[in-house]
């Protein structure tokens, strides 16, 4: 693997960003990391995990207009990079794999 | 409008910075809203608070620093990355660059500090614009003479009549011996003494440490001592009430009533001793100018607040007038001289304030700026010549937006740096060289830089302006190059700046060897002036100084006593001896001209080769010996008769004397005087004899000298025996110019092998960018021989021009200084041509090994690369 690694946390980030399609700026990133994992995230969390992944290069961003709502401050949108696709697909590529030679007595005598 | 809370707010705005903090606010305001319509706005706030805080995270302090815009601390800091890396790829460059300026700024500093010292020379006088010399102008037959010592009852005499002199003081400066110890375990010692008037103090504003500086040189037989005797004298105890027992004939006492602080290093006047006036011209002293014998002293005045010092002059005259009528006092005109300008007057001297050449100050000046200005065309040169390698990185700055301003500033930047690198150097090197330097002109330094923060503060500022000039032409050459020009590489041929670089290098060597041809002819006047002085061998004769007259009863004796020493060859007594100046001149209604007397016996002409043209010498078992006199050719040749054994004239005493021969014309004064008119007088005629001229057959002078201490001893136990070798007083008395020449040599040294730096730079330089056209020469079939004159041509051309410019200019100077002397070389032609013969060979060394080395490279190593 490569030296900058994709933690947990991270990579629902960035699936998050991905399944967005416009507006993706912090607070939807959020709103949907939260539909998807059933749990509050806290929103500076999802900045720092943003602004690292963007210094890591899976994310590039670029600023957007401001809002009213926001007090007049500009949003700053994030896309994902092909170099964070790769990661993301690599993630699921090992995972996968592991899915794969899963023993399925292990999963039956999971869900009994 | 509900707005969040404000102080995790401005707290996340301190921590980010600008920039990355908006939208981070934006998002945090926009979810603060959000919560107000969800969960209400307390919970809203709380919330808000508590993302606030959780928001500081240090990667907002990285994305700070990776996104502040370039400061000019940056910039800074970039340029000095870039001027190190120049330094070391150019590192012999750098190393010569450093080296010139070292020891250019070590050359000035250390003359700088010189001229210091004589700008502050008696700063510690207060009102020094008023304290000024009596002197008086005579005039006869159109001969102007100007006079330094009045008659001792001048101002005493005037002082009533002229309210403007606030105060007077007359002073008399003597070596004297002083006897300390017991009878049986005695020791001399001589000290300065002073002799002054109750307002010396007034005068000069020495302070006192103990006594009282008004009635102080009142009282007949006390004195005043500094604090440097009293711990010679008496160490630690107190000198006040103590009395010095002098050696004179009336073996004096004088009580010490006052200390005072030794004078400053810095002041004209040196003394170790000041006693009051009554001392040398006795107590009780009269107004009086008759009488023909009467004491002549240097006279100090200080004038009153506001008066101008030529309307207190004019009314010397008047109130003189009043006192006598004489002649010799009253036709005469009188001045005041200032006392600042003394110290630069050479013509007449007082032996009471020490005086400089002003010539010599200013030349030295002269050369401290011209070798700084060698240090500094160094550096130009060498710098333009190498900025231009430089071009292609200038080229890619420029390309990257880079303005001409930035790119002056990393030039200036380089040369600022370079001079801030060379001026602890080159101090250092000057604390070094320091002691060397005060050897050469005789007495130290008085100044002292280490504290005087004015003079650190110009040093800072002279340092910058020095890196300013330094790298203001490269920075403009460079930076004004067209861009594309230099991208492709064309630099390296371009011509710009080539002249000047030649005119700067031809400059360099017209000034040294102008200094050089100076050094040269100075060096060989001075070896004249002693080979002329001296027809003998002068470190084999020792001359014993007497008082004034000390010989007239005994020099029979004394002179038997120092035959006898072992080692002695011959023994001579002497009213003079070689280097003293006469007494005046002697003048007599016989002769249309004045003459100097000048006493020896017969032993003197033979001890020192002086050969009798006509006639004979004296004759020392002649009873008549005392009747007769011999005269030199010059005495002779000014006779319109023929003198030789002529008895018609009157030389001294009633009688006439007997004219018995013609001596040749001999150098006895220094040089710098003609040779006059001299009547030698037997000492069976006149026993005024003072010294005693000694011919050493060894060089064993041990016992010679312990010979003498014991006739001394016997003779006169109270006087320090006071003995030199000639040459050593020949020195002397070209001591200001031997001074000189040596500092002059010691700088001549310094220009060329700054000079020579800088041609070697060059012709590293020359070299490098010949490179190709040398390997494709070669490769043509040109021969090391061919090669090494193509790239040696120039600098030789270049030498020659400054040969030719230097010549007639250091001729030119030359000649001023030679006028000072009465008999001077001749400048030859021959001394340049070898001068520039010598530069031609300095350079080809210094040029030498650079040049074969590129002359012999393999033109394959070269040319391998394209």
């Amino acid at each position: 693997m490569k030296g900058t690694f994709l933690g947990e946390f991270e990579e629902v980030v960035l699936l998050a960003v991905c399944v967005l399609e416009k507006e993706v700026y912090a607070n939807p990133v959020r709103r949907k990391v939260e539909e998807h994992t059933n749990r509050k995230v806290n929103l500076s969390t999802i900045h720092s995990a943003l602004y690292r992944m963007e210094r890591k290069g899976f994310l590039t961003s670029q600023l957007g207009a401001a809002d009213k709502r926001r007090g007049g401050k500009r949003k700053r949108y994030f896309n994902v990079s092909p170099y964070g696709l790769k990661a993301l697909e690599e993630m699921r590529r090992v995972r996968e794999s592991f899915w794969e030679i899963f023993p399925k007595t292990l999963l039956n005598s999971d869900l009994t | 409008m509900i707005s969040p809370p404000r102080f995790p707010l401005w707290l996340l705005r301190k921590v980010a910075g600008p920039g990355i903090v908006d939208e981070i606010e934006g998002d945090l305001y926009e979810d603060f809203m959000d919560n107000i319509d969800e969960v209400g706005i307390s919970k809203a706030r709380r919330i808000y608070i508590a993302t606030a805080f959780r928001s500081l995270r240090p990667y907002l302090l990285t994305y700070r620093k990776e996104h502040r815009k370039p400061k000019s601390k940056d910039m800074i800091h970039y340029q000095l990355k870039v001027a190190f890396r120049a330094f070391r790829k150019n590192a012999s460059h750098t190393l010569i660059n450093l080296l010139g300026l070292t020891l250019g700024l070590a050359g000035s500093l250390t003359i700088i500090l010189f001229l210091i010292d004589d700008q502050i020379q008696d700063d510690f006088l207060q009102n020094k614009d008023r304290i000024f010399r009596v002197e008086s102008i005579s005039e006869k037959d159109g001969d102007v003479s100007r006079q330094v010592q009045m008659h001792s009852s001048l101002l005493p005499a005037i002082v009533e009549d002229v309210p403007e002199f606030e105060a007077y003081t007359r002073i008399s400066s003597n070596t004297e011996t002083i006897i300390l110890g017991e009878e049986g375990n005695r020791r001399l010692l001589n000290q300065t003494f002073l002799a002054a008037d109750p307002d010396f103090f007034k005068v000069f504003s020495f302070e006192l440490v103990d006594g009282d500086r008004n009635s102080a040189l009142t009282t007949h037989n006390t004195v005043i001592i500094t604090t440097s005797a009293a711990q010679r004298i008496f160490g630690e105890s107190n000198p006040i009430g103590q009395y010095i027992q002098m050696s004179d004939r009336s073996n004096t006492q004088l009580e010490i009533v006052g200390l005072m602080e030794d004078p400053p290093g810095n002041s004209s006047l040196q003394f170790d001793f000041v006693k009051p006036m009554s001392t040398v011209i006795g107590q009780n002293e009269k107004i009086s100018f008759r009488g023909s014998f009467y004491l002549s002293v240097p006279v100090y005045v200080l004038l009153s607040q506001g008066s101008e010092a030529n309307a207190v002059t004019e009314k010397i005259l008047p109130a003189l007038k009043a006192h006598t009528d004489n002649p010799r006092f009253v036709e005469i005109s009188y001045s005041l001289n200032n006392f600042e300008a003394l110290r630069y007057d050479t013509d007449v001297s007082d032996a009471i304030v020490a005086t400089t050449d002003k010539r010599i100050i200013n030349m030295f000046a002269l050369v401290a700026i011209l070798i700084i200005v060698l240090a500094v065309i160094n550096y130009i040169n060498l710098t333009s010549a190498r900025a231009i390698l430089r071009g292609r990185e200038v080229g890619v700055r420029k390309v990257s937006g880079a303005s001409r301003k930035s790119l002056i500033n990393q030039f200036l930047l380089e040369s600022l740096l370079i001079c801030f690198v060379s001026l602890p150097l080159a101090i250092l090197l000057m604390e070094l060289a320091l002691p060397w330097f005060e050897e050469i002109i005789g007495h130290q330094l008085f100044f002292d830089y280490h504290v005087s923060s004015s003079f650190l503060i110009l040093l800072f500022l002279f340092i910058v302006l020095l890196g300013v000039i330094s790298g203001l032409y490269p920075a403009l050459l460079l930076s004004g190059f067209n861009f594309t020009a230099v991208l492709k590489g064309r630099l390296e041929h371009s011509k710009k700046g080539v002249l000047l670089r030649k005119v700067l290098v031809v400059f360099q060597f017209v000034f040294s060897i102008a200094l050089l041809a100076g050094i040269t002819l100075i060096q060989n006047q001075l070896s004249y002036v002693k080979q002329t002085t001296l027809q003998y061998n002068p470190d084999q004769v020792l001359i014993l100084n007497g008082t004034f007259g000390q010989f007239r009863k005994n020099y029979q004796t004394i002179k038997n006593q120092i035959q006898q020493i072992p080692g002695v060859l011959q023994v001579s007594m002497a009213g003079q001896a070689p280097g003293d100046d006469f007494f005046g001149t002697a003048t007599s209604p016989q002769f249309p001209f004045g003459y100097n007397r000048f006493i020896v016996d017969h032993d003197y002409l033979e001890l020192f080769n002086i050969s009798v043209k006509e006639g004979n010498s004296f004759d020392p078992n002649s009873d008549s010996t005392a009747a007769q006199v011999m005269v030199n050719e010059t005495f002779a040749n000014a006779m319109e008769e023929d003198v030789l054994y002529s008895s018609k004239y009157r030389f001294q005493g009633k009688n006439n004397s007997k004219i018995v021969g013609i001596v040749e014309d001999f150098h006895f004064q220094s040089l710098h005087n003609e040779v006059s008119p001299m009547v030698l007088v037997p000492v069976e005629a006149l026993s005024w004899v003072s010294k005693v001229v000694i011919k050493l057959e060894t060089t064993e002078f041990n016992q010679v000298i312990s010979g003498l201490e014991k006739v001394w001893e016997e003779s006169y136990p109270n006087q320090v025996l006071d003995y030199q070798f000639l040459d050593d007083r020949l020195d002397r008395q070209y001591r200001a110019e031997f001074r000189m020449a040596e500092v002059f040599r010691l700088f001549t040294v310094l220009a060329i092998v700054i000079s020579c730096l800088g041609l070697l730079g060059l012709s590293t330089h020359t070299a490098q960018i010949k490179t190709k056209e040398i390997s494709i020469r070669k490769v043509l079939g040109a021969s090391v021989s061919q090669i090494t004159r193509l790239l040696a041509r120039q600098v030789y051309l270049l030498i020659g021009i400054a040969a030719i410019v230097a010549s007639p200019l250091a001729y030119y100077f030359v000649d001023q200084w030679l006028q000072d002397f009465a008999y001077a070389i001749n400048i030859k032609a021959g001394t340049f041509i070898g001068i520039t013969g010598l530069c031609f060979l300095v350079a080809a060394l210094t040029i030498g090994y650079q040049t074969i080395k590129t002359a012999r490279a393999n033109p394959v190593d070269t040319l391998r690369n394209d």
